[in-house]
């Protein structure tokens, strides 16, 4: 092989090195199995119309799933991530990302509140009169894998032996509120945001179903920036558009689908 | 001569024996357990089992069951079904097997009596008496009536008068759970069961006159025999502005029916696991296990029929949808 041959392989295997490894500065990735946002499609069109103007390249890649989006995380190099709390701190104890330098900086309010709580439902007639009576029934939750721990933590606290409660993973909250509607099941746990918009909306839903337990404070999602995969210029613009997207009106289209009023700084 | 050390020794070499025994044993019980499996049977190699697949296993593995799993695909060929089914009858390691799709369930369920079996993606599975066996459960693949009437109503709160054209051949069961449903609810049901795919026009024209406001298209082949007659259905039926609802996502996407409710296959995973737990950590008997309703729901709106009609659709119910046509 000549000199000429050499350095042009040389320059594919660059490009191609670079192609594979290069970092996604403009791109956030998200999961959150709380959200009750099932249609991806709507929040990508609406994300994507509020940065694209000011940051061409700006992707937002949805994820059903906490671990696709971290092996894919580790493999795409995103800048940001938006996360549930739960799922930052296990992050944050997991050795992979550590190099990545991941930091919080910032989480949504709703009604000038950045927690929400989870809540046990069980219908009004039902035989269940404390959590210690949850053993051997069957309950609905929209939360996914590793969300076992995350219950125990902020919901049952070590009082009911999870392993004897029968869990059937739903992706929305909807979901498990009709399952024990309709006697699929004994238990429905869903956000304290959900309940209350039915009783707004939907009264009649909730007719028969009363509240059992509520969960601590949770607090809210996390948009997470991974320091060593962002450009400073772009991650400024990000923040600063995050931070103003309740004064334009497609900012709030963004807001109103996953049920926020405005992104604030995340204190750790 | 007996001394102390040579009794020393001896009880370290007994109690050495004892500990090698006693790993022994555990590694033995430990293989047998760990050697049972589960089976599970998919019908074709279609996506949407996968999703259901991937829902079981992680139910299974929050549940802390540690059984192997092992999935067999028969390519929708009877031959290659055969082979498995042998398979499955040879390897006394297997305790129990899910199955995916019609064929996987009513194969090995006709086949296999000494296994709990539980099955998914079978449309009316009443209509087969396998499945109606001692050793098989499973969840159902329709969406019950009232979980579709209740997500209708919040979407659609003015509907008053449902029509249904059928054949009561093919649906008189599920025509009978609906107006049990509908009655439940307030609503009037009216029905046309009509004998061939050309009488559509005329039995739409009759719940015309009894001025129904919504349409039911349920999943019944009299409908869409004759794919002419009945993309014109629901042309009629978007032109007169009623509420139409279905059961498959494509006639909300391809055809403008307003609205889709159908099963999450995730979720279907996900009960199945739960089933096995019981089977496998409650120790209940699947005889004490009923057939199960799917729990999740992928809903699915066209927002330009929603527009065309006049429905308006706010916040909270657009963050309910899996999809939204424009």
């Amino acid at each position: 092989m000549n000199k000429g041959k050499k350095i042009i392989l040389l320059i594919i295997v660059l490009f191609l090195f670079q192609i594979l490894y290069a970092n996604e500065p403009a791109s956030i990735f998200f999961y959150n199995p709380d959200s009750n946002i099932e249609n991806f499609a709507l929040l990508v069109t609406n994300f994507t119309n509020y940065f694209k103007g000011n940051i061409p390249d700006f992707k937002i890649q949805p994820f059903v799933n906490i671990e696709t989006l971290v092996n894919e995380a580790l493999k795409r190099n995103p800048a940001f991530i938006i996360l549930p709390y739960w799922n930052y701190l296990l992050l944050l104890k997991d050795k992979s990302f550590n190099p990545l330098g991941l930091e919080g900086i910032l989480t949504p309010m709703v009604n000038s509140n950045v927690f929400y709580k989870k809540l046990i439902l069980i219908k009004s007639n039902s035989s269940i009169k404390d959590i210690a009576n949850l053993e051997g029934k069957a309950a609905t939750t929209s939360l996914g894998l590793q969300s076992v721990d995350f219950l125990n933590e902020f919901l049952f606290q070590d009082k009911v032996d999870l392993k004897k409660i029968t869990f059937i993973w739903t992706k929305k909250d909807m979901d498990s509120l009709l399952a024990l509607k309709f006697n699929q099941v004994q238990i429905g746990i869903i956000s304290d945001k959900t309940y209350s918009e039915t009783k707004k909306t939907q009264a009649a839903m909730l007719s028969d179903i009363k509240v059992l337990k509520e969960s601590k404070e949770i607090p809210e999602i996390v948009l997470i920036e991974l320091k060593n995969n962002s450009d400073a210029k772009i991650s400024t613009e990000i923040k600063k558009l995050f931070l103003n997207m309740h004064n334009s009106d497609d900012g709030k289209k963004i807001l109103q689908l996953l049920n926020y009023d405005k992104w604030v700084e995340f204190k750790k | 001569m007996i001394n102390g050390s040579n009794l020393k020794n001896n009880a370290e070499v007994c109690m050495k024996k004892n500990i090698l025994i006693l790993i022994g044993l555990f590694c033995f019980t430990a293989a047998l357990f760990s050697a049972e499996k589960i089976a599970v049977v998919k019908s074709a190699s279609l996506a949407t089992y996968d999703v259901a697949i991937d829902g079981f296993k992680e139910s299974i593995l929050m549940a802390g069951i540690k059984n192997e799993i092992e999935i067999y695909d028969m390519k929708g060929d009877d031959n290659i079904a055969k082979e498995i089914i042998e398979q499955i009858k040879n390897d006394k390691n297997i305790k129990l097997i899910f199955t995916l799709g019609a064929r996987a369930s009513d194969m090995i369920a006709s086949e296999i009596k000494d296994i709990p079996i539980i099955f998914s993606y079978v449309l009316n599975w009443k209509n087969y008496p396998s499945l109606k066996q001692k050793n098989v459960t499973g969840i159902e693949f329709e969406i019950p009536p009232n979980i579709t009437l209740t997500l209708f109503k919040m979407l659609a709160p003015d509907i008053k008068k449902i029509g249904i054209i059928y054949n009561e051949k093919n649906s008189m069961e599920i025509v009978k759970e609906i107006t049990k449903e509908c009655e439940n609810n307030n609503l009037i049901l009216i029905t046309e069961n009509i004998s061939s795919p050309s009488k559509i026009k005329s039995a739409f024209k009759n719940l015309l006159k009894q001025n129904i406001n919504a349409f039911w298209f349920i999943a019944d082949p009299i409908l869409t025999q004759d794919r002419k007659q009945f993309s014109e259905l629901i042309e009629n039926c978007n032109k007169e502005k009623l509420f139409t609802i279905t059961v498959t996502e494509k006639l909300v996407e391809l055809f403008g029916v307003l609205f889709a409710v159908a099963p999450d296959y995730k979720t279907i995973g996900s009960q199945a696991g739960s089933l096995v737990q019981n089977i496998i950590l409650n120790n209940k008997s699947i005889v004490d296990l009923p057939v199960e309703t799917p729990m999740g729901t992928v809903n699915v709106l066209n927002k330009k029929t929603s527009d065309s009609i006049g429905l308006t659709i706010n916040d909270f119910l657009i963050r309910m949808f899996n999809n939204v046509y424009e």
